[in-house]
């Protein structure tokens, strides 16, 4: 994960931690708080509306006894009933009169529905302000049965008369002796219960409150459904706690399945339940609302964490990502690249730091080169100090060797010369003395060669300009005897090429080149040599070719040393080609010798850089 | 490494269906109802015990066996085709008196639907307006005998003399009563009245219970073999049946939806409106789902002695069981 997201996770998360720390216990309280007030509001609606309930049925039911009280039906109709018989017009009129004069009254001021006389005798209803009532018998109705007695309220049940819920009082009317002669029995008026239980206040939505009976039907319609009274049944947590005759508070899911708390309350004189309910939603809706605010307000300052986290961290991290762009060119290998130093704070303090270190570096790296090429030059010096030693006991060697063999032979040959002498033999005497002189001769050339040769380099005549086919032309006539005798073609190539240099030394080349490819000619019975120059690789290149006996490839670095013969009964001092390379050399070149191998000729190659014309 | 767990659970689920199942190992009993009638609400309560599962949960495998014309409920309970039937108190009062050996365990309609129906407008509102009118009540072939015993009753104890009437056969089409040719015909507050209803007639109901006439009309019975020799079947079936009887009154469009699983008009208004009409007479509000009255049984008794249709004299207790409603609601089934 980068930086940035992580200081933006982790700020974010610090943030909803403190909302959470913060916002969690004011949510519970205030939940805590809405819901005691709902409780207390439920159970004081319970207790207001079972005074309610109480109050009408008591209301009701003392209207009904005062009217069985009353001295007409004390005193007056004992006789009328007595003398019951609808077809005499008199009793019809007395019929009415009873209707008109004290029962509809009641029922108008009163909440009755229908107000009727039943019989003592056999339950017949004689008297009702619903004339289709009349005639029917209610002998087996429990209102009938106890309203003989005393007030009697008999609970809502179906009445298949009316074909409808109905809940009845019935009182007695007795006569002056106290005989029970008829009940009077009233219908209340369900519609006024139902008024009652959907009394609420009008800022709850969801509030509401009905009556269940033991049968665990509904007693009531209930606010958001039809015709439930007496029709369906409910099986709630609560109805089934209150017809349990507890009285309490639960949370549940009520007859419509919504979450709800609810009150119940079982009253027994009633045999009701008595259930007050309100939607959770609607009673934790402030704190729902405070919720919304919260989680709000949280997702708002998560979200603000999260940006300054961010873009903090980016501040953070460009620079740096910057520095690490700037040292990876660094680590690339460009140690010269210059960081940028500028800004005052940690980041400029550590690019300022990284430049100095990277500065440090440097000067470490070059005086290491530095001393690094120094060890090679010396190392190359070195070098060239153990061949020259090589080199210098090689010609110690060679010098006492090739100088003492014609001492030996000069030695060898005055003994003879003596014994002749001594013998008179002169024409051996003769042959002796020839002996002699040729060592001596050998050994003056000897010397001579090797004085030339140390005074190469040390002996420096004053340059001269001088063309490529003069000095040619003086190597070849100085060996103009070898080649005639020979009978070598030699041809020049006609390059013009000027030199600058010792003339005399720069001659000397071609001469021993020239001596040299005529002594190695081998049994070539056509001897050709040719002398040329050409421009390879941008520098003059002067070549000797011949067609002669070659040199083996094993061969050919060591006949520049000196003394060195391949053949060793070959004639000549062995200093030639040495000779040819110490004046190569000092003019700054090189010689080569190319040879395809024995019997396939030779071609040498040398360069004189210092001698070209700048 | 969730899989353990999972497993784990998996094995101890496993674990419990088999000991469960060890615990009932006895395959369910096999009993046969007979309906009184084609399927339709009117048998509610006993569908939705048989698609709940409360017959299942009673260890019973309940087969339902069609009524209709033709169909004699009792016969099929003396004759053993079935183990419990839908009968009217009337047949099992009569039937004893012949010496079958059938009991009822409850009843279903706790009120008559027997209604007497006339026009508005006409007067006549009760019985005792029937006089000098037409009414349509006398069953053909001994067939709907139910709608005549408690007209008799009514006219006897309202004292209408019988010869003041003009009694018609009954016809449950109700033709000549909606042409105004009949005056007062007799119909099932569960069916007749519903299909008038529908038609549009909304006509005057005089029903014999608020006159003093109380019958039931549907009960539960078995017999009397059965009642000595396998007692707990029948608390088990009755307590299933007032089960599925107390959700269906409870819930009548639910009962509706199973209803309409069976019926053989499976018209949802229809049913629905029969559904209706019966609940008052199941759930009255006064007393529990199948509860029956001494008194109630005695007077039916009565009204079909007097009518002559008891042919040797019945101990009337003998012709209802309270034993196992009795049993099943001080179990605490409400």
């Amino acid at each position: 994960m980068r930086l940035s997201s992580k200081l933006a996770v982790l700020l974010t998360l610090f943030s909803f931690f403190s909302i959470v720390l913060v916002g969690y216990p004011a949510f519970e309280n205030s939940r805590r708080a809405l819901e005691q007030e709902a409780i207390h509001h439920l159970l004081s609606t319970n207790k207001s509306k079972e005074i309610q309930i109480n109050r009408w049925i008591g209301d009701l039911s003392g209207n009904l006894e005062l009217l069985a009280e009353s001295p007409f039906f004390v005193e007056e109709f004992p006789g009328e009933m007595a003398a019951h018989d609808p077809l005499v017009p008199a009793h019809r009129f007395a019929h009415r009169n009873i209707i008109a004069k004290y029962l509809k009254p009641v029922l108008e001021k009163s909440g009755f529905s229908e107000l009727f006389i039943l019989r003592a005798e056999d339950g017949r209803v004689l008297v009702s302000t619903d004339s289709v009532q009349e005639e029917k018998y209610k002998t087996n109705q429990p209102f009938f049965e106890h309203g003989k007695t005393r007030t009697f309220i008999q609970n809502v049940y179906y009445s298949m008369s009316l074909q409808q819920p109905v809940m009845t009082v019935a009182v007695p009317i007795r006569d002056r002796l106290g005989k029970a002669i008829a009940v009077l029995a009233g219908r209340f008026d369900l519609a006024d219960l139902s008024e009652i239980m959907a009394q609420r206040s009008p800022m709850k939505q969801t509030e509401e409150s009905y009556l269940v009976n033991t049968f665990n039907f509904f007693v009531t319609e209930t606010r958001f459904g039809k015709n439930f009274a007496l029709k369906k049944s409910v099986h709630t947590i609560g109805v089934i706690a209150g017809l349990k005759g507890e009285s309490g508070v639960g949370f549940y899911a009520n007859y419509r399945g919504a979450p709800v708390i609810g009150a119940y309350h079982w009253m027994p004189e009633r045999e009701l339940c008595l259930i007050t309910e309100i939607e959770q939603a609607e009673a934790f809706e402030p704190v729902a609302a405070l919720r919304k605010f919260l989680v709000m307000i949280g997702a708002l300052i998560g979200l603000m964490a999260a940006l300054v986290g961010w873009f903090s961290a980016r501040n953070v991290i460009r620079p740096l990502r910057w520095l690490v762009k700037e040292t990876e060119k660094i680590g690339s290998g460009h140690l010269e690249y210059k960081i940028q130093t500028a800004g005052r704070d940690e980041v400029g303090d550590l690019s300022r730091s990284f430049a100095q270190m990277v500065a440090r570096l440097r000067d470490t790296l070059v005086s290491r080169d530095r001393l690094a090429a120094e060890v090679a030059e010396r190392e190359r010096i070195e070098a060239s100090l153990r061949d020259k030693n090589a080199e210098m006991e090689h010609f110690i060697y060679r010098v006492s060797h090739d100088l003492k063999s014609p001492l030996v032979t000069a030695g060898a040959f005055l003994e003879y010369l003596k014994k002749d002498i001594a013998a008179q033999d002169l024409e051996r005497v003769g042959k002796d003395m020839s002996y002699i002189r040729s060592a001596v001769e050998k050994m003056d050339q000897l010397l001579g060669e090797l004085l030339e040769l140390s005074r190469i380099g040390r002996v420096v005549r004053a340059p001269v300009a001088i063309s490529f086919q003069n000095l040619v032309g003086e190597a070849l006539s100085a060996v103009a005897g070898h080649i005639a005798r020979q009978k070598v073609d030699v041809r020049v190539g006609e390059a013009d090429v000027v030199l600058h240099g010792d003339a005399f030394r720069l001659s000397e080349i071609w001469q021993n080149l020239v001596e040299n490819a005529i002594k190695y000619m081998g049994d070539q019975p056509h001897p050709s040599i040719e002398i040329g120059a050409e421009r390879r690789k941008g520098e003059m290149a002067f070549f000797v070719r011949d067609n002669g006996m070659g040199i083996k490839p094993d061969d050919q670095a060591k006949i520049f040393g000196l003394f060195q013969k391949l053949n060793s009964g070959s004639e000549g001092t062995g200093l030639g080609l040495a000779l040819v390379k110490r004046i190569v050399e000092m003019y700054g070149g090189r010689v080569w010798v190319e040879s395809e191998g024995m019997g396939q000729g030779s071609c040498f190659w040398f360069t004189l850089p210092r001698c070209e014309p700048v | 490494m969730k899989h353990p767990l999972w497993f784990g659970m998996l094995a101890m689920i496993a674990g419990l269906c088999a000991c469960s199942r060890q615990e009932a190992p006895k395959p369910p009993d096999a009993v046969t109802v007979q309906l009184k009638w084609v399927h339709q609400a009117q048998f509610a309560g006993l569908y939705v015990a048989e698609e709940k599962g409360y017959f299942a949960e009673e260890g019973l495998k309940v087969g339902f066996l069609e009524g209709g014309q033709g169909i004699d409920s009792a016969q099929a309970l003396i004759s053993g085709q079935a183990d419990f039937a839908v009968i009217t108190p009337e047949d099992i009062l009569i039937r004893r008196s012949q010496g079958a050996a059938i009991v009822s365990i409850a009843a279903i309609y706790r009120r008559s639907a027997v209604v007497y129906l006339s026009v508005p407008g006409t007067g006549i509102i009760r019985p005792s307006d029937f006089a000098g009118k037409t009414v349509a009540i006398t069953g053909r072939d001994g067939a709907v005998r139910d709608l005549e015993f408690q007209f008799y009753a009514l006219m006897k104890k309202l004292g209408v003399p019988l010869d003041a009437v003009r009694c018609l056969p009954y016809d449950p089409d109700y033709t000549a009563f909606i042409r105004g040719d009949t005056d007062i015909t007799a119909a099932f507050l569960t069916a007749g009245v519903v299909k008038l209803r529908q038609q549009g007639y909304s006509p005057n109901i005089i029903w014999p219970g608020d006159y003093g006439i109380h019958f039931y009309s549907d009960t539960l019975a078995t017999t009397e073999t059965m009642i000595t020799q396998n007692p707990d079947r029948v608390t088990r079936f009755l307590r299933a049946a007032l089960k599925g009887w107390r959700e269906a009154v409870g819930d009548p469009e639910s009962a509706v939806a199973i209803i309409l699983k069976y019926a053989i008009l499976p018209d949802f208004r229809l049913q629905t409106a029969m559904m209706d009409a019966q609940i008052p007479l199941i759930h009255t509000g006064s007393g529990p789902i199948g509860w029956m009255e001494p008194d109630i049984w005695q007077g039916m008794y009565q009204v079909l002695m007097e009518q002559g249709l008891i042919a040797a004299s019945v101990d009337v207790r003998s012709a209802y069981s309270m034993a196992f409603l009795k049993s099943i609601y001080e179990g605490g089934v409400r």
